[in-house]
């Protein structure tokens, strides 16, 4: 059989419609055993590709259709040098388009817009290519072949072995002049579609791709109708009967249909025999398995010569020219003198274990290159498994102790376990680009990549991008979304034609790639160059990533290592920093938060708005339902709260208050003992696996690893057979197997390892401990890196219900963040909204450079409005912004907000006018404005004069609600009309009205979409009214009647019941609605003004009668 | 009483009002002008129940049906809304001639001069709210000032209908009083800035200096002196045939196809140079405005050089056609297309059909519109021979085959 050499999947992106599983699985049917992936310009589809026919036992065949405006030429790597030579290829290409803006995807520039850049960069990638596989042709072995039907390129580039005249079946038209240049040929299928259908799919992701409608992607972009599987296969059988097959110069798919063939196409018999025995000589020599070993980070010790690209030098600490295992050997024995004070036999031994084991899989360089980066920011919290070990700890990559907290370093490394391993950090959020940066420029950027997301279109997006192909507006389409969430069905079924389509095709591309994205934190550091292992390519934001997703650059084996960014950390680092401001020290290395018995008690009270980790409504609730916040319980409980874990947490809750219980099984009676007999780390699965169904250690982790994926559907279901026979064979009982396998269950998803959960209890203790003694900085650092489960107006109110005074942005007292200070919370000139960076930078040179005011010798305080406005160059929005926000009510000395937005406003137009008027355009103005005098007209209106009139409270809360996306001194309730007026319940008072019916007014806070076990969707509410937030709940029924109402936020009016469990109080929903919008100051009800017939009455006029 | 001599007449919905005459089983109804057949049709007019129910104008109809239940879609009937703005325009030349057509339903008349014949404009501007309620059945606002922008103010406060006869004295006061929104100018942008500077009316905004006007915003000297009813501007009698020649189509569905809306703009043109030369005129501009399906307007002018101007229809299709593209920013439907011939001046004597020397020249070959000359020499020849056809058996007698390949808005082969 013809292997089809030239195929297209849906990473050709944006073109592409067929995903590799598809290709793969459609070869398979039609009983090919071998197939390529040769995607445009791109390999970004390889790893899935290389694992799809692995699935199906095909021999993969890994190319490339290099395309460019003179034709294309399709690459097929034979070696692995040659498989470099094409990674290096497309990195060079997407190179030179990243300059100019473009996604090395591109194939077409924009249609109809003039854009030079793109067309220029376009054609200069055109010519590299054609340059670059011209030379590869002419090299003696460059372990690729090269398949082109672009007769250009084949006149031009002389005869090789290893360049062939492709004879593709979707353009049958060609090959008469093809076999006419001279060169071998090559005879093969090309799929780009399942059906000719899919074509409509391809002009659809053209269009998105070039921000066109569908409407203006002509036919020429798109593939060939021929490139359709069932013409491929009947080309196929048809070359398997003689080679007859026929041509009639249409290009189209309809040469397959004129029949007979062998009468069109006898003359090329010989010509086509040749093309097909080279199809088949390429098959077997094509490379098949282009990844190798694992490539790992190198370290190198200082004064070391540099022989070896891409090392690093750490700075200190490990001393010259020692070897790896030396220096870590070193450094963790440093670190855990420093850690521990003495070194105890079990910290000896345990350091010698893991020493041991990471010497033995010669991970001692990822070890010192993770140590290296970290030394780059001020706090970091290293995650996952990691924090199982000693070595991480002494290195101070974690901050939690192994040995004190009983974490097993086994399921972070072990001697048995085959894959590197995988070290995460997290950074403050706002710190971790430039950590990234910093490690970049510290390994070369030829080193370096991050590892890419490949997007893909999701429901919601892909609707969103065909609905624009189409030409909807986008407000048509929100609103057609948000039918959608409320009824899917009802919405699809109201649809006009063309919705009916978009819909259509909508679905038809979800789940395709669209773009590639950064990951959160992956990088990739190897030590030659990076373009060896992997194409890479710039991002839209300018970052290099790889080609390959996280799973794609785990498979080809190259060791990534996550920096991730966390906001908690940046909150534990301002509070600190701003209670050293305070002139309060901590001492950070005595610090022990987890043992502190405040902290500990608060949180069993749940009183953890803003504390990491522990302040979603669930996890307050579940711990005022344990009402235990010591360290351990804490890391039980942030790893238990998963979503399919539910009703285990009811169990465990009442094991933990006395309830008797006892194993599923003897054997997990002392595995499970600390967690009252339930599992709870994501280690257990694998526990439970040895230890019930006699698995291996590798089968266990690989059943663990299996559930956290997201197609694990079929392949969890050989691991279920296996483990019942498993159990079943060492005497379980199939009612125990079935319960254990439920409760393995409830790991799909996602769940956490114990020494995670450790150290994010450890990072959580921290902030809770800042909460419980400095509330004001804490909250101030909460609001400053914008919290994290709550929005800026529910972290004030809870600020508010602590207490604590929210001060207004002032020039001269704010710094750019929120700070705090005995009780009260001044508000940061950052959180203003409509300001800019730069506006913002200019305010704070002026007075004195020292974002923080009066710390700098030098401050110079904002004396009037004047000075203000004399100091800082601001536009007229950010006027309106300084203004509203309250920023200059301290130096307004008198003046009325509406007199100082004035002043403000003429100081915007003297400094434009003085920067240099347009030629014309404000000479025109100046002159239309001649006709008004200098001196104010006389005042006919009802209005009070803007100097003299002082602003009223209802109009500051409004301005800071819409400034500061708040209020500060009043709850937002009493803003909305009736709200507070209305017979209600206080939110303080639930715990006095168990079981009763009650009506509640509350602004809501945020909301939890969950499937109950019969798959229907129901809710959890929070919401929050001047004395307390309340958590509610809105069951399936509810949900269908009133999730239309909840979509636009704001404030509702609740009824229902109440109901206590376990000590925690929640409202069962009966009845919701929703009270007006907040009134907009431009819609705040002004003095009004006589008007309409009343005035008309007045005057003596009339109106007229209709009829 | 001293009043203005400028009357506004402001016919609200004027497709709706006519319906509800037509048709008094809708009224008090909530009912929308529409096609009810095409899909995607939009909301052309509505009844004010419909306005209070949240539908507006330019709304989906199916989005309008799903928001009111028991919302009636009446079919527009366009010949029936001409002849009523017609007879509202004849019952306007009844007193003066002097009267500005400035939209559908709306007119400005200047009677001043009329009052031996008619009497004070008061007594105008009532019996014309009598005249037009004879002639059409319908109840305008009708609105007397002494300037357009007062009027238009005082027409605003009074509608849906009324009549507002402001004495000179007056009318600086009402308008002063007046919620600023009203002012023709302030828009989404500038009203919550002037609510922040407290100024809620708009005769607080006309007491603001000329340092404050410019402070406000880049227009803010034009606002004030509209809201002190500054204005100047005269009533433009000259019919708008005689300023520009104006054609428009409606997209219903509204259209993603830059081919099918280039072939309606040259339809378009097509119609208006033929009125254009029949009056020996030659455009020195052509203006292509977008409407697109979410309300938002776009448009684009494409001038002839220096002296020169478009006249022949290959001129005119292919500066329309670089105006739509121009235009056509937004990756949006169009719902409406309308173009604009402009700038008339003399086009120079009628072309002989078999007369080889034109009054163009030889040379240049490219001439100011960017066109080759050669080439419009030639095609003017042919062109005089389609005006004649079309002046005598009309615009279908003859037309570009690749009209045949529209119909009603879709590709047909």
């Amino acid at each position: 059989m013809l292997t089809p050499l030239v195929t297209h999947s849906a990473y050709s992106l944006l073109w592409g419609v067929l995903t590799p599983q598809q290709l793969v699985e459609a070869a398979a049917s039609a009983g090919w055993n071998a197939l390529a992936l040769t995607d445009c310009n791109g390999m970004y589809g390889l790893p899935v590709f290389l694992d799809a026919c692995k699935e199906r036992g095909l021999r993969p065949i890994v190319g490339v259709e290099c395309t460019g405006g003179w034709g294309r030429v399709v690459t097929i790597a034979r070696t692995k040098e040659g498989f470099s030579r094409l990674t290096r290829l497309l990195s060079a290409r997407a190179a030179v388009l990243n300059e100019a803006g473009l996604p090395a995807y591109t194939r077409f520039v924009t249609l109809g817009r003039d854009n030079k850049q793109h067309s220029e960069a376009l054609a200069k990638a055109d010519t590299l290519l054609w340059c670059e596989l011209a030379a590869i042709a002419a090299m003696s072995d460059p372990g690729l072949f090269l398949l082109s039907d672009s007769p250009t390129f084949l006149r031009e580039v002389p005869c090789s072995p290893w360049l062939f005249a492709l004879l593709s079946t979707a353009h049958a038209s060609q090959w008469r002049a093809l076999l006419k240049t001279g060169h071998k040929p090559v005879l093969s299928p090309e799929i780009t579609f399942l059906e000719p259908g899919q074509r409509e799919v391809q002009r659809l992701l053209a269009a998105i791709g070039l921000g066109v409608t569908v409407r203006e992607v002509p036919d020429s972009m798109l593939a060939p109708e021929a490139a359709a599987f069932e013409y491929a296969r009947a080309a196929d059988n048809a070359g398997e009967i003689g080679l007859s097959l026929a041509s009639d110069n249409s290009g189209s798919a309809a040469w397959l249909a004129s029949a007979p063939l062998e009468s069109r196409f006898c003359d090329l018999e010989s010509s086509l025999a040749e093309a097909a025995t080279a199809n088949r000589c390429i098959t077997e020599e094509a490379l098949s398995e282009p990844f190798g070993d694992f490539v790992f980070p190198m370290w190198q010790a200082a004064g070391a010569t540099d022989e070896v690209a891409g090392t690093c030098a750490p700075n200190d600490g490990a001393g010259a020219g020692i070897s790896a295992p030396v220096a870590l050997r070193r450094l963790a024995y440093e670190g855990a003198a420093r850690r521990y004070g003495s070194l105890p036999p079990a910290v000896r031994e345990r350091l010698e274990y893991e020493l041991g084991i990471i010497e033995e899989k010669g991970f001692c360089d990822y070890f010192l290159v993770v140590n290296e980066i970290i030394k780059k920011a001020k706090r970091i919290c290293g995650r996952g498994s990691a924090a199982a070990s000693i070595v991480s700890y002494a290195l101070g990559i974690t901050d939690v102790d192994p040995i004190a907290h009983n974490l097993f370093f086994d399921r972070f490394l072990n001697p048995g376990r085959k894959d590197p391993p995988d070290i995460d950090v997290d950074f403050a959020w706002d710190e971790r680009d430039s950590v990234l940066e910093e490690t970049v420029r510290m390994f070369g950027a030829e080193h370096c990549a991050r590892v890419a997301n490949h997007n893909c279109f999701r429901f919601r997006g892909a609707l969103r991008d065909t609905a624009r192909a189409f030409g909807m507006p986008d407000e048509e389409t929100s609103a057609i979304e948000r039918r959608i969430e409320h009824n899917r069905d009802a919405a699809l079924a109201s649809a006009d034609s063309v919705w009916k389509d978009i819909f259509s095709l909508a679905i038809r591309i979800t789940g395709l790639p669209r773009n590639l994205g950064t990951h959160s934190g992956g990088i990739i550091i190897v030590p030659g160059n990076i373009a060896d292992h992997v194409p890479v390519e710039r991002t839209g934001s300018g970052i290099l990533v790889t080609a390959w997703d996280k799973d794609g650059v785990e498979d080809a084996g190259l060791v990534k290592i996550d920096l991730l960014g966390n906001r908690s950390l940046a909150v534990v680092r301002d509070a600190i920093q701003n209670l050293h401001e305070n002139g309060i020290e901590l001492d950070l290395e005595r610090w022990r938060p987890e043992e502190d018995a405040d902290t500990i008690a608060m949180i069993a009270r749940g009183d953890t708005m803003g504390v990491f980790y522990v302040e979603s409504p669930a996890m307050r609730l579940l711990q005022k339902k344990t009402g235990v916040g010591d360290f351990a319980h804490l890391v039980i409980h942030s790893s238990i709260i998963r979503p399919a874990a539910n009703r285990y947490i009811e169990e465990y809750i009442e094991r933990l208050k006395g309830k008797a219980w006892k194993p599923l099984h003897p054997v997990l009676a002392e595995l499970f003992s600390e967690t009252y007999g339930i599992m709870c780390y994501q280690e257990d699965v694998s526990k439970v696996a040895v230890a019930l169904a006699g698995f291996s250690s590798s089968d266990a982790d690989a059943i663990r690893k299996v559930l956290t994926k997201k197609d694990r559907g079929h392949r969890l279901e050989m691991w279920k057979q296996r483990f019942y026979e498993g159990s079943a064979a060492h005497g379980v009982a199939p009612d125990v197997i079935d319960a254990v396998w439920d409760m393995i269950m409830s790991f799909s998803g996602y769940s956490f390892v114990k020494a995670h959960s450790a150290s994010y209890a450890m990072l959580s203790f921290q902030s809770a401990w800042l909460r419980a003694h400095y509330p004001a900085e804490f909250m101030a650092a909460v609001l400053s890196n914008h919290g994290g489960f709550y929005s800026t107006l529910a972290y004030a109110s809870e600020a508010r219900r602590m207490g604590l005074e929210l001060l207004p942005p002032d020039v001269n007292e704010s710094a750019l963040r929120c700070k705090g200070k005995g009780g009260a919370i001044r508000w940061g000139l950052g959180m203003i909204a409509g300001l800019s960076e730069s506006t913002l930078k200019a305010l704070v040179e002026a007075r004195g450079g020292d974002t923080t005011p009066r710390r700098s010798s030098i401050f110079r305080p904002f004396v009037s409005v004047e000075d203000f406005a004399a100091r800082v160059p601001f536009s007229r929005e950010e006027a309106e912004a300084f203004v509203g926000s309250g920023a200059l009510d301290s130096i307004a000395k008198g003046m009325g907000r509406p007199a100082v937005l004035m002043a403000l406003l003429k100081a915007c137009t003297a400094r434009a006018r003085h920067a240099g008027p347009g030629l014309f355009e404000d000479a025109e103005r100046v002159s239309r404005g001649a006709h008004i005098s200098s001196t104010p007209h006389t005042r006919i209106s009802s209005e009070g004069s803007p100097s003299s009139s002082k602003t009223s409270e209802r109009r500051i809360a409004l301005s800071q609600m819409q400034w500061l996306g708040t209020t500060l001194s009043c709850h937002p309730l009493s803003l909305v009309p009736g709200a507070l007026q209305m017979p209600r319940l206080q939110a303080a008072a639930l715990d006095r009205h168990i079981g009763e019916y009650v009506r509640l007014a509350g602004w809501l806070i945020t909301a939890k979409e969950v499937l109950t076990t019969h798959e229907e969707p129901m809710e959890f509410l929070t919401f929050e009214d001047e004395t307390a937030s309340f958590e509610t709940v809105l069951f399936p029924a509810g949900y269908k009647q009133f999730r239309p109402a909840l979509l636009e936020g704001g404030a509702f009016v609740v009824e229902g019941r109440v109901e206590e469990s376990h000590g925690a109080i929640t409202v069962t929903i009966a009845a919701l609605r929703r009270l007006p919008a907040i009134p907009k100051l431009a819609e705040t009800p002004r003095a009004p003004p006589p008007s309409g017939f009343g005035y008309a009455s007045k005057f003596g006029y009339q109106a007229a009668s209709r009829n | 009483m001293t009043s203005g001599t400028i009357i506004h007449v402001n016919v609200i919905g004027l497709m709706a009002a006519v319906e509800e005459i037509v048709d008094p089983g809708v009224r008090g109804r909530p009912f929308v002008v529409a096609r009810p057949d095409i899909p995607r049709a939009i909301v052309l007019d509505l009844s004010p129940e419909a306005y209070r129910e949240g539908v507006r104008r330019g709304m989906l109809v199916q989005t309008a049906c799903a928001r009111v239940r028991a919302l009636k879609v009446v079919p527009p009937r366009p010949e029936l809304y001409e002849k009523v703005d017609q007879s509202l325009l004849e019952a306007a030349f009844c007193f003066t001639p002097l009267v500005e057509r400035a939209g559908r339903g709306h007119l400005f008349l200047d009677v001043n001069g009329t009052r031996r014949l008619f009497g004070a404009p008061e007594d105008v501007a009532r019996r014309l709210l009598g005249e037009i309620a004879d002639q059409t059945g319908l109840v305008p606002t009708v609105a007397l000032a002494s300037t357009k922008t007062a009027a238009k103010v005082a027409s605003r406060v009074f509608r849906p209908f009324g009549f507002a006869p402001l004495s000179v004295n007056d009318e600086g006061e009402l308008v002063a009083r007046q919620p600023v929104e009203l002012l023709p100018g302030v828009g989404v942008k500038l009203l919550p800035r002037l609510i922040s500077l407290e100024i809620g009316e708009i005769g607080t905004l006309a007491s603001l200096s000329m340092d404050e006007a410019q402070a406000i915003s880049a227009r803010g000297p034009e606002l004030v002196l509209r809201a002190r009813c500054v204005d100047d501007s005269p009533v433009n009698p000259e019919p708008p045939s005689r300023r520009m020649l104006a054609g428009e189509t409606v997209f219903e569905p509204d259209c993603a196809d830059p081919d099918l809306l280039a072939w309606r703009a040259r339809e378009i043109v097509a119609e208006l140079g033929f009125r254009m030369r029949k009056e020996g005129f030659g455009a020195h501009f052509v203006m292509a405005k977008l409407v697109y399906t979410d309300g938002a307007v776009a448009s684009r002018s494409v001038r002839a050089g220096q002296g020169a101007s478009f006249v022949a229809d290959i001129q005119l299709c292919e500066a329309a056609e670089r105006a739509v593209r121009q235009a056509w920013e937004r990756r949006v439907r169009v719902r409406k297309l309308q173009i604009e011939l402009g700038g008339f001046e003399p086009a120079g004597p009628e072309l002989d059909l078999f007369e080889p020397l034109p009054f163009f020249k030889a040379e240049p070959e490219i001439d100011s519109t960017g066109i080759q000359t050669r080439r419009i020499a030639m095609h003017m020849r042919v062109q005089s021979a389609l005006d004649r056809v079309h002046g005598k058996y009309g615009q279908s007698a003859i037309v570009p085959a690749a009209a045949f390949l529209y119909r009603e808005g879709s590709l047909v082969c």
